[in-house]
């Protein structure tokens, strides 16, 4: 039984743990409502009524300047050349607009998104977006003409048809791209010619090329062929096959239905456990996008691979290499390859959407966009630019060398669709897992895409479901 | 503080569960126990939940008596045991992290130092791909679960034999027990109720393995290092299905608690 000097202690403590908790609750409950609260817009000017008219003045004085504006905008890392001063600084200096640069890696930036997107809060003015995930987050982003903006129409005719996808929803614009990549087959100059090879422009050619340098070099510990298969990245590898197959993901249809047990589909999955079991490196299967066989092209542990045309300017300026790139050689076409568009767009909770959509425009005018594959080194990845008429700039007629960079623009005149659509990450991630499984020997090519169509078939329903289908595809407008 | 860090989360995820949630619109749709139900029916759920099993279950049977017999060693007076001692918790004092990068050098096909001493020794003509490979991925992944939370386990049953009265064993000596017999009828006995508390923290901290799996698998080769836990994150964050995601946390949490009463309930029984 607790004596009185006891029974006060305990009240005491009893009332200063949950006054406590009380404050704690309070304090979360009243930064939640703050949070919550909406943005707050530009200050308004106030006015006083003036009791008598002020005297006319003889000069008049210059308008005091805007306010500075400083905009949030989100970049990932393999773009960040757009981030940089170089870039930033003169558009602060034409538009007094500073802007924030917040950099992420690719790999985080979709997860770090879905947090920030349902957290209601204000991060970004500008934001990062490719194709797909400009459908998965449409929710969160403003369309333009809500907002009273309009997509330059020099713009709209000039850009290259793919990189529509990465700002638009079945033609409805949320943003501007900023950003392309195309994926070419890269070639070792002087591996070619110590083997007496020419550059393979079919199919057939390449696979004759690959065992002429596995007998050439193979002793030597360096393979034909290299490409990042870990799961991940491995999707844009394969669009690259399937297409060169003459093949395609979705069938034209309104529900965009997936189609990867087509036999294009698994053809193009039975060419990849062929080059892989024959002509690369087994630790490609744990090799993620560009990152490792770019470094065995550059060392010469590779003697061809296919990726972005970053790795010619890399293997070029910092590894005195001298490459040929070509059109990734197709089996039933001539060629296809794998692509990625990407933008910036508005979210809903940006403060100064204007002067994001400012900075847009920017990177997408003429000077940047032919800046990008300038800027590439050793800092800078680079991008590539998305208006038609900066392949012709006569600034970037000799880079790398000469006819370089009218390959890509040629590349992209080929199928490089990416499917971009809502459910476009579990689709990926489901066929990515099912390619490692043939790949692997687990299942047949056969065996994995069907088990990859039957795992999307409810996915698909469930996203024509909600978005009703009709996503769209460049290339069914495209000349071919 | 318990309320907002703890019990609100708790709440508020348990009521997702009930609802078809998606991170894309926010909007909240009742369906019951449908997402429950949806669980039986999902592949990839069911292979990431026998995985979890195999995986949890590989590290308690192996863990456990490997730690066991470290702990015999550690026991025992040699030179340099004190340093021995102290280096043995450096694996546990690593961050997770940092432990699966280490290892994803370590094992690496291409430029990994275990390949290169297989391939140096002529044990394997070609390199092994530890975490391409969907026979090898899982179990490389409990190898390196293994050496992360092994050292702990040693240094608590360490503690527990150095509780063990010295007369006992002194006895069973003078009794002409050898050193097998002396384990399983002295130490062993005394080490029980290490064992039950062992397991229990073995098997749970297994079961809630992510670290080293979106570290360095991505839950690959195929599906073959899905856990439930990566599973979830996955299906929350990746494909934007927080209704379900919160599901599949939930019935990790229920089997974590199911599995520690069960081990305590066959402890009280013995």
């Amino acid at each position: 039984m607790k004596n009185l000097s006891e029974q006060k202690g305990t009240d005491r403590r009893r009332f200063l743990k949950y006054g406590a908790g009380v404050v704690v609750v309070a304090a979360a409950a009243a930064a939640g409502y703050y949070a919550l609260q909406p943005a707050p817009g530009p200050p308004t000017p106030t006015t006083t009524a003036a009791t008598t008219l002020p005297p006319t003045p003889t000069t008049t004085a210059p308008p005091p300047p805007p306010a500075p504006v400083t905009i949030n905008a989100y970049y990932p890392a393999h773009n960040n050349w757009l981030a940089s001063d170089a870039v930033l600084n003169p558009f602060t200096q034409k538009t007094g607009i500073k802007v924030n640069a917040i950099v992420d890696s690719f790999f985080v930036i979709h997860d770090k998104l879905a947090s920030t997107f349902a957290s209601g809060v204000y991060a970004y003015d500008a934001c990062y977006a490719w194709g797909a995930w400009m459908s998965e987050f449409l929710e969160f982003f403003q369309p333009l003409d809500a907002l009273g903006l309009e997509v330059p129409s020099d713009l709209k005719d000039d850009l290259i048809p793919w990189t529509r996808i990465a700002p638009t929803f079945k033609g409805r614009w949320y943003g501007l791209p900023n950003a392309f990549w195309v994926m070419l087959l890269h070639t070792n100059k002087k591996m070619f010619d110590e083997a007496g090879l020419e550059v393979p422009t079919s199919w057939d050619k390449f696979l004759e090329t690959c065992e002429a340098l596995k007998k050439k070099f193979g002793r030597d510990g360096v393979y034909p062929f290299a490409a990042g298969f870990q799961q991940g990245y491995l999707f844009p590898h394969y669009c690259a096959f399937l297409h060169g197959n003459g093949g395609s993901l979705w069938a034209n249809d309104a529900k965009r239905t997936v189609t990867c047990d087509s036999k294009e589909a698994i053809a193009a999955v039975e060419d990849m456990i062929t080059l892989y079991d024959n002509y690369m490196d087994p630790g490609a299967i744990e090799w993620i996008a560009g990152v490792q066989s770019g470094k065995a092209f550059y060392t010469e542990k590779a003697a061809m691979t296919l990726y972005y045309p970053w790795h010619s300017i890399v293997a070029t300026k910092y590894y005195n290499l001298t490459t040929v790139a070509a059109l990734w050689p197709g089996k039933k076409t001539r060629s296809g390859s794998g692509s990625a568009a990407e933008a910036m767009a508005i979210p809903k909770t940006a403060k100064y959407p204007k002067e994001a959509f400012e900075l847009m425009k920017y990177n997408a005018s003429a000077d940047i966009d032919v800046g990008k594959p300038l800027a590439a080194d050793d800092k800078y990845e680079s991008t590539w630019p998305i208006r038609k008429s900066s392949y012709d700039d006569p600034r970037l007629a000799n880079l790398v060398y000469p006819g370089f960079v009218k390959l890509v623009r040629e590349q992209a005149s080929y199928r490089c669709t990416r499917y971009e659509r809502p459910a476009y990450q579990k689709i990926n991630d489901i066929i990515e897992a099912e390619i490692v499984n043939a790949l692997k020997k687990v299942k047949t090519a056969e065996g994995a895409m069907k088990d990859a169509a039957d795992l999307i078939k409810p996915i698909v329903d469930d996203e024509y479901a909600k978005y009703g289908g009709g996503y769209e595809d460049p290339w069914d407008t495209m000349p071919h | 503080m318990i309320a907002v860090f703890i019990v609100f989360p708790l709440v508020y995820s348990l009521y997702l569960t009930f609802n078809s949630f998606s991170l894309r619109d926010l909007v909240p749709t009742f369906v019951g126990l449908g997402n429950y139900f949806k669980t039986a029916q999902d592949k990839l759920f069911i292979a990431a939940l026998t995985q979890t099993t195999y995986f949890t279950l590989l590290t308690m049977l192996t863990g456990i008596p490997l730690a066991i017999g470290l702990a015999l060693v550690l026991n025992e007076d040699f030179p340099g045991r004190t340093l021995a001692r102290v280096c043995l918790l450096i694996p546990w004092a690593m961050p997770p992290i940092t432990v699966a990068i280490m290892f994803s050098y370590i094992l690496n096909t291409s430029f990994g130092v275990v390949n290169f001493l297989l391939r140096s020794l002529g044990l394997t003509a070609t390199s092994i791909t530890f975490f391409g490979d969907p026979n090898l991925a899982l179990n490389s992944l409990v190898l390196i679960n293994l050496w992360k939370i092994t050292p702990l386990y040693a240094i608590i049953f360490l503690s527990a034999l150095q509780n063990i009265p010295s007369e006992v064993v002194e006895s069973a000596k003078v009794y002409g027990a050898n050193a097998v017999r002396r384990f399983t009828t002295v130490t062993l006995p005394y080490l029980r109720p290490t064992v039950v508390v062992i397991a229990i923290l073995s098997g749970l901290l297994s079961l809630q393995v992510f670290d080293i799996i979106i570290s360095i698998t991505n839950g690959g080769p195929g599906f073959k290092t899905y856990m439930l836990y990566f599973y979830a994150y996955k299906v929350t964050f990746d494909w934007l299905d927080a209704g379900y995601g919160a599901t599949v946390s939930y019935i990790v949490t229920a089997i974590s608690v199911i599995f520690a009463l069960l081990i305590l309930r066959y402890r009280r029984t013995r």
